[in-house]
């Protein structure tokens, strides 16, 4: 026993195994701790930009058919569920949802005429481990971007005003509306791509309605943000509101889910809706509605 | 070489040697794994940036969150305009709307000039330098400029008190002009308005406002926003100088059965008095007629070119009493027949362009009581005589139609194929005026009602030949004596953000 306490034969060795499997873990550990969050932070935004991407081509492909007005011609895009972990070290990977809602949203008008409709919506929900989630929601001819935090409107829908004399004014307003077979709700869950076909059922140039001298122009939805905003700045960039102490206008949200808009007696306003039906199905491949 | 057989035998510390060699290789290893593998990706990452976006809305600045993470409300922009640079910290222009003190997704700065001291839309200024910095990491999260220069929307409108005055009459031109919406109201605006020979400038009310007739331009001092200038231009009618572009008038006329007699000769008389009247007789106008009837298409009047020398064989009085003189034939309709010899007299025609003619406008008008009954094949020997009394009579004359306009090479900014429908809503029957409408006139499908022009490619719908012979005359003011006067917006310093609106043109048909 003396005699091994006494010998300090490979001790060297032993205290430099140690301190060099010391120095991985350490090394290792920075890396996991420090830097994986924030690569993957950095994986999942470069996904929610992709998102964006895929839901601006969702939206072209949708105004192609409006467009174009060809029905049973579908057009498929798609979208990217969620993005994967790394393949080394320990990372979780993203998860995403996308659904298509039935009226969602909701478009009232009182005026020399009253007039409602809704409209359904294509909703894709992030959950993210390392990003803020977020959702990118068609709706209406328009994308929005929600975070929990807010939601602003990533592409806008149309919303053409004009004048046709001084303080009077027609603004010509797209309702589009996204339907599925049998009007249920459609969902899928995952994160790899999952395609999304749309085809052209309903609509025409003509306006499905024109409602004059409207006092009154509500949207039922859940992203006022977004809707506020556009339509005060869609409004202002053609002039209302712009006279000092003159009002044309009132905008305000109400309840948290609907965005009212006063017109008041010193000007006119004209509203022209179009109406457009979209189908959409979320599943590989296409099935025909029965008839 | 005992010592060295000595040391290779004493085999003290060779395994920490070997150890230590080997820890050396598995650490080089294990980083050299890592650093292919982790290390490769980039140490420095980059954070997963805010997009924000900035506009100008009226007189403010608007800088929207367009998602990402929140910005500390202790982040600052700096805006450069001109020589003068103002920073903003992003709490005092929040429009903080969930109230946590952050800035986030949806929220929006307004920066207004008055908060930042620098005027925004100000007619010195013409762009803004914007850069922002986030307070926690010292990123640029903005950094670009925006056009800052004012904008907003000026129209015209315009009026006339008699759009079909007498030859010698005085007219009142009045043009309003309305900045809709602005960011400022616009001085110095410059409206163009010059009257052409045919309109005699007599003055203009009210005299506060300031128009020079020399040049045409109506200077408005100051447009203000939301609010309307008018002027009113007093102006002669005089048609000494009128200019008509040399023209190959070719008048297709139906003569078939169904026309009685008298309304023939209604019709003749309607046709010469427009002659007489309307037509201009300065050599600008070569007349062709053409009778489609019986069994054949037959030119009965020119191509001459009508003029006031009377002892010219275009004299316009010789050529009104040829038309009156014309023999009603009768029978079928060959209406492609007509088109076919149409085209082929106004082509062959010396004044035609295709024979160094200098006559560049064609206008084709086609007056008929009916529908096509017999047809003329383009290939026959005899184009003008009709072959065909059982076929597709609409399909043969859309093709002969067709023919016209490749022959003729027609221009649709010029040419135009025009027709009188005899008879709709009247005793006689019912040409097929939306037919005609659709596939014969050309180059649009309008109708006229007698009204102000749609443009060229009309059909005129008369219910008798009574109502022909006015019809007639009015076709040929609104071809060869509509005083035209553009109106556009000259100068402004204002970005017109609506330039539908910026050019107006009045049309006036004087009457002889």
């Amino acid at each position: 026993m003396k005699k091994f306490k006494n010998s300090d034969n490979a001790v060297v060795g032993i205290v430099a195994s140690f301190l060099i499997i010391g120095l991985i873990v350490a090394v290792i550990s920075v890396i996991q701790t420090q830097y994986v969050p924030k690569w993957m932070k950095e994986k999942e935004s470069e996904h929610m930009d992709e998102l964006a991407d895929q839901f601006a081509q969702l939206n072209y492909a949708i105004n192609t058919h409006i467009v174009n007005q060809k029905p049973k011609v579908p057009i498929s895009t798609t979208i990217t569920l969620g993005s994967k972990e790394m393949p080394y070290l320990m990372s979780m990977r993203a998860f995403g949802q996308l659904k298509i809602l039935k009226d969602r949203f909701k478009i009232e008008i009182n005026g020399s005429s009253n007039y409602t409709k809704t409209a359904g919506i294509i909703k894709y929900s992030s959950y993210n481990n390392y990003f803020i989630n977020q959702e990118y929601i068609y709706e209406c001819g328009g994308v929005i971007l929600n975070q929990n935090s807010g939601n602003a409107m990533y592409i806008r829908p149309r919303f053409d005003i004009s004048y046709i004399g001084l303080w009077n004014i027609t603004i010509k307003f797209d309702i589009v509306n996204i339907t599925t077979i049998g009007g249920k709700d459609q969902s899928v869950h995952g994160y790899g791509p999952a395609p999304i076909q749309t085809e052209f059922k309903v609509g025409s140039d003509t306006p499905i309605t024109s409602v004059e001298n409207v006092k009154y122009l509500n949207i039922t939805t859940i992203y006022t943000n977004s809707w506020y905003n556009f339509i005060n700045s869609s409004l202002r960039k053609v002039g209302l509101n712009s006279k000092k102490d003159v009002d044309n206008y009132t905008i305000s949200i109400e309840d948290n889910n609907k965005v009212a808009v006063e017109f008041h007696d010193n000007m006119i306003a004209n509203i022209e809706l179009y109406y457009y039906e979209i189908g959409a199905q979320i599943a590989p491949g296409w099935i025909e509605e029965r008839k | 070489m005992k010592k060295i057989f000595k040391i290779s035998k004493y085999n003290k510390g060779v395994s920490e040697v070997v150890g230590t060699i080997l820890l050396l290789g598995i650490t080089v290893a294990i980083f050299s794994v890592l650093y292919i593998i982790v290390l490769s990706e980039p140490f420095d990452v980059s954070k997963p940036s805010s997009t924000v976006v900035a506009f100008v809305e009226g007189s403010n600045i608007i800088i929207e969150h367009r998602g990402g993470d929140e910005i500390n409300s202790d982040s600052a922009f700096r805006f450069d305009i001109g020589s003068t640079s103002q920073e903003v910290t992003i709490g005092d222009v929040l429009d903080d709307v969930n109230s946590d003190g952050k800035w986030n997704v949806g929220e929006r700065l307004i920066v207004n000039g008055s908060v930042i001291g620098i005027p925004i839309s100000d007619w010195n200024n013409s762009d803004v330098n914007i850069y922002g910095i986030d307070a926690d990491d010292q990123e640029v999260i903005l950094s670009g400029s925006l056009d800052i220069r004012p904008s907003g929307d000026i129209g015209l409108e315009v009026s006339v008190d008699n759009t079909k005055p007498k030859v010698g009459d005085t007219i009142n031109i009045t043009l309003t002009a309305s900045l809709f919406y602005g960011d400022l109201p616009t001085p110095n605006t410059e409206i163009k308005l010059l009257l052409p020979d045919e309109l005699e400038y007599l003055g203009y009310s009210p005299k506060s406002e300031n128009y020079n007739e020399t040049i045409g331009i109506w200077n408005i001092s100051n447009l203000n926003i939301g609010e309307s200038v008018s002027i009113t231009i007093k102006a002669r009618v005089s048609l000494e100088s009128f200019n008509v572009e040399p023209t190959q008038l070719c008048v297709l006329l139906d003569g078939s059965g169904s026309i009685s007699s008298s309304d023939w000769n209604i019709a003749l008389n309607g046709l010469s008095d427009a002659i007489d009247k309307s037509i201009p007789h300065n050599g600008a106008v070569e007349l062709t007629v053409i009778q489609f009837a019986g069994s054949r298409a037959s030119l009965e009047i020119g191509p001459i070119v009508v003029t006031d020398i009377e002892s010219d064989p275009g004299y316009y009085k010789t050529i009104s009493d040829r038309v009156r003189a014309v023999n009603h034939r009768g029978g079928y309709t060959p209406m492609s027949c007509a088109f076919l010899r149409g085209a082929d007299t106004v082509y062959s025609s010396p004044d035609n362009p295709a024979n160094d003619g200098d006559f560049e406008r064609q206008v084709v008008i086609l007056v008929t009581d009916g529908v096509p009954t017999s047809s003329c094949y383009i290939n026959d020997s005899d184009p003008y005589k009709a072959d065909c009394y059982y076929c597709n009579h609409k399909w043969y004359t859309e093709q002969a139609r067709d023919y016209l306009i490749n022959k003729l090479q027609m221009n649709s900014s010029q040419d135009e194929i025009d027709s009188i429908a005899v008879g709709v809503g009247g005793y006689y029957g019912n040409p097929d005026s939306k037919w005609l409408r659709t596939k014969i006139v050309w180059p649009n499908s309008y109708n006229w009602d007698g009204g102000e022009s749609p443009g060229p490619g009309w059909v005129r719908e008369v219910i008798d030949w009574q109502n022909f012979s006015s019809a007639i005359d009015e076709t040929f003011v609104l071809l060869f004596s509509t005083i035209e006067v553009p109106i556009e917006l000259q100068n402004s310093l204002l970005i017109d953000l609506n330039e539908q609106n910026n050019a107006v043109t009045v049309k006036i048909e004087p009457r002889d």
